[in-house]
């Protein structure tokens, strides 16, 4: 390239980077921020409820039989298709028994009683995972977080370039070059991960969403959904027998269990479908996930056994790999995103990665910011509307979910439109943030009292929880509830690191210039 | 707005008006009948759907059935007003209105009369339009606050600006 083109293409390619960045990092904030607490959805939706609030006992002595039979032998449950999900499933303890037109009826594996189903009112892991990918907002927030992956990627690209074509000062001296350093040192380590994860994300939000052209296109215009297209290849249906209406013993689901396991002993058998129960065509599929072939299955590949419920003879037997390649790159696909079936040393390190995208994405905001300021050149506080609005967002978020999580426990679970005052009391508390961030003249101490009072609600959240569900730590402990015990742990350390460092921020913008150049001024406590 | 952006927009979101929704259907038979029948938007059969016929006087359950695989039920016109319930489960229900024998419905005398469930549902909808209003009051409130805030510390770093000058 030509000296003048080249320093053109960096100018423009800076330029673009800081304004498109400072649009869609607020977005990508809150899509990460929230994405870090769906990451251990599975725990947080057992935490919420009182119903999952029981003890743990080994899961080979269950006796699934009496606990279905008692259920599905109602003369109003349908015969057909009925849906069992096993205990542990997604981490939930409980046995879950539903069909396409029945409520879910949940039990207690170890005692078969019924348990009362919050479904209707506790949505905290789904309100937490719906604010990630946008889908809190409908179609149009879907779409809106699926752009900001694209341009996001735009970002991560156009970051790298410029690191190859601009040099970038090593050693500054200042808080901005402090900012810079930070900004691009955290995406450097993040990066690949990132791009990969906006990459799946954007697939799932504009990908399938926005294809409604190329589906009417390819169909003749007879579809204009892309999933009804994709779906008899995803999810092709089982070709479905007619029921007899001859009554037939079926064999215990325990003897079909073990059967099953012996058939194919790498698949955690997840869930059971029974189909034409108690007839003489009676079937039961048991399917899974095998996690010596990650990546492969768990999504839309879904390793199967069909067995006859009559005399346990095999029907079929797919394996992960009987797919068509297809299936297995979609899986591969969404597997990067949904980190389906990994182990929790994994899911704790993605979710630090993404923490760290975070901070860089804050960084990145910090360093414009501070360019900005450096325009007023301490001759007047620098007071910027984007600055506040920024502070609001992300670090206001924390208070207002912190809050989330104690009325989580605080409201009554009979209480009517329940989740709806829930929710309106999180996002008119972030709304107040603003409104704190507006009235305090400096940032910092804004920052600060944010910080303070998310410390203190992380803190206080584990503590309603154990007041309010009647079981304290050690009973979680010793009753074997560790998903749940995993949860307040967590949001105690979380409050605990939030307090701390609400108490080391600098307080003013000359202390918070020393803050971030410490090394290069010595190690005096002096401003 | 550009008619090309409509037609844009238009194909982007035609997919979820199309989406896979369950649709209720009820015919009128010559034999003072009525068929009842339930199918997803797709052509796929209801099986398992519950069908409720409840009276409008009482909301007392006058018929009960689960749609059989031909996803069709054929059922004798109620004496009285009612409505037809195609029960999706997880709180999700279809009604349409009860269609009338041609001879009219024997019991007429209740139709005018509203249920405890309507009229506790009428309560229930009061209540979560109070609380929408106040929530988006208390947000409303809040934007305004900060805009007049906002606008208070801008005057105030102006004056010390000038002080400073």
């Amino acid at each position: 390239m030509l000296e003048p083109t080249l320093k053109l293409f960096k100018q423009r390619l800076l330029r673009a980077h800081t304004s498109l960045g400072i649009f869609l990092s607020l977005f990508m904030y809150v899509c990460l921020f929230f994405g870090i607490f769906a990451i251990f959805l599975p725990f947080i939706q057992v935490w919420e409820k009182p119903s999952r609030h029981f003890e743990v006992k080994n899961t080979k002595e269950i006796n699934y039989s009496s606990i279905i039979d008692a259920v599905i032998s109602k003369p109003d449950f349908p015969k057909n298709n009925i849906k069992v999900k096993l205990p542990g499933y997604k981490n939930d303890p409980a046995l879950r028994i539903s069909h396409q037109f029945i409520e879910e009826e949940i039990f207690n594996p170890s005692t078969g009683i019924k348990q009362e189903n919050e479904n209707r009112q506790s949505k905290l892991a789904f309100f937490l995972n719906q604010m990630h990918y946008g889908q809190f907002f409908s179609i149009f927030g879907r779409l809106l977080f699926g752009f900001v992956a694209v341009g996001v990627m735009f970002l991560i690209v156009g970051g790298l370039l410029l690191l190859v074509y601009i040099k970038f000062q090593k050693n500054g001296k200042n808080q901005k070059s402090t900012f810079s350093k930070l900004h691009r040192n955290l995406f450097i380590l993040t990066c690949i991960p990132l791009f990969l994860i906006t990459l799946t994300g954007a697939l799932m939000n504009v990908g399938f969403k926005g294809a409604a052209p190329l589906a009417n296109y390819i169909s003749k215009g007879e579809k204009n959904n892309v999933f009804a297209l994709l779906r008899p290849v995803l999810m092709p249906k089982e070709k479905s027998v007619k029921r007899e209406n001859i009554n037939a013993e079926m064999l215990s689901i325990k003897v079909l269990l073990n059967k099953a396991k012996k058939i194919n002993p790498q698949l955690n058998i997840e869930e059971l479908t029974l189909i034409n129960w108690k007839d003489k065509t009676a079937k039961i599929e048991f399917v899974g996930y095998n996690p010596y072939k990650p990546f492969l299955n768990g999504i839309y590949n879904r390793p199967k056994i069909i067995l006859s419920a009559v005399d346990a003879s095999l029907i079929k037997n797919i394996r992960v790999l009987d797919r068509s390649w297809s299936v297995l790159l979609t899986d591969s696909l969404y597997f990067l995103h949904l980190l389906y079936g990994v182990d929790i040393f994994t899911k704790v390190f993605v979710s630090f990665l993404m923490l760290l995208s975070c901070f860089a994405i804050a960084f990145g905001v910090m360093h414009y910011l501070e360019k900005q300021a450096k325009i007023f050149d301490e001759k007047i506080p620098f007071y910027h509307g984007l600055g506040k609005f920024s502070l609001a967002l992300m670090i206001g978020v924390l208070p207002a979910t912190a809050l989330l999580f104690n009325l989580q426990w605080l409201l009554p679970f009979d209480m009517n439109n329940r989740i709806f005052v829930q929710q309106a009391l999180f996002f008119n508390v972030w709304l107040a943030t603003l409104t704190w961030s507006f009235y305090r003249l400096s940032s910092h101490q804004a920052a600060k009292d944010f910080l303070y009072l998310a410390g203190i609600l992380f803190i206080l959240a584990p503590l309603v929880h154990f007041k309010s569900s009647g079981f304290s730590a050690l009973d979680l402990y010793e009753k074997n509830m560790t998903s749940i015990l995993s949860v307040d742990i967590v949001l105690t350390l979380l409050g605990l690191i939030l307090f701390i460092i609400s108490y080391k921020l600098p307080n003013t913008r000359k202390e918070s210039q020393y803050f971030w150049n410490k090394k290069h001024q010595g190690l005096s406590n002096e401003p | 707005m550009n008619p090309k952006l409509i037609l844009i927009l238009s194909i982007l979101f035609c997919p979820y008006i199309y989406a896979h929704t369950l649709l209720l259907n009820v015919f009128l038979n010559d034999d003072n009948t009525i068929s009842i029948e339930g199918a997803f938007s797709t052509g796929q059969k209801a099986q398992g759907a519950l069908i409720i016929l409840e009276a409008l006087s009482d909301g007392k359950v006058l018929y009960k059935k689960r749609l059989p695989e031909i996803s069709e039920l054929r059922v004798k016109i109620p004496d009285e007003p009612y409505q037809v319930v195609l029960d999706a489960g997880s709180g999700h229900r279809i009604i349409k209105a009860g269609i009338e024998a041609k001879a009219g419905f024997k019991n007429k005398g209740a139709q005018n009369k509203t249920s405890q469930q309507t009229k506790e549902k009428n309560n229930a909808v009061l209540i979560t339009n109070i609380q929408i209003q106040v929530a988006f009051a208390f947000a409303f409130l809040l934007i305004i606050l900060s805009i007049i805030l906002s606008s208070r510390n801008t005057n105030k770093l102006i004056k010390e600006l000038q002080n400073a000058k």
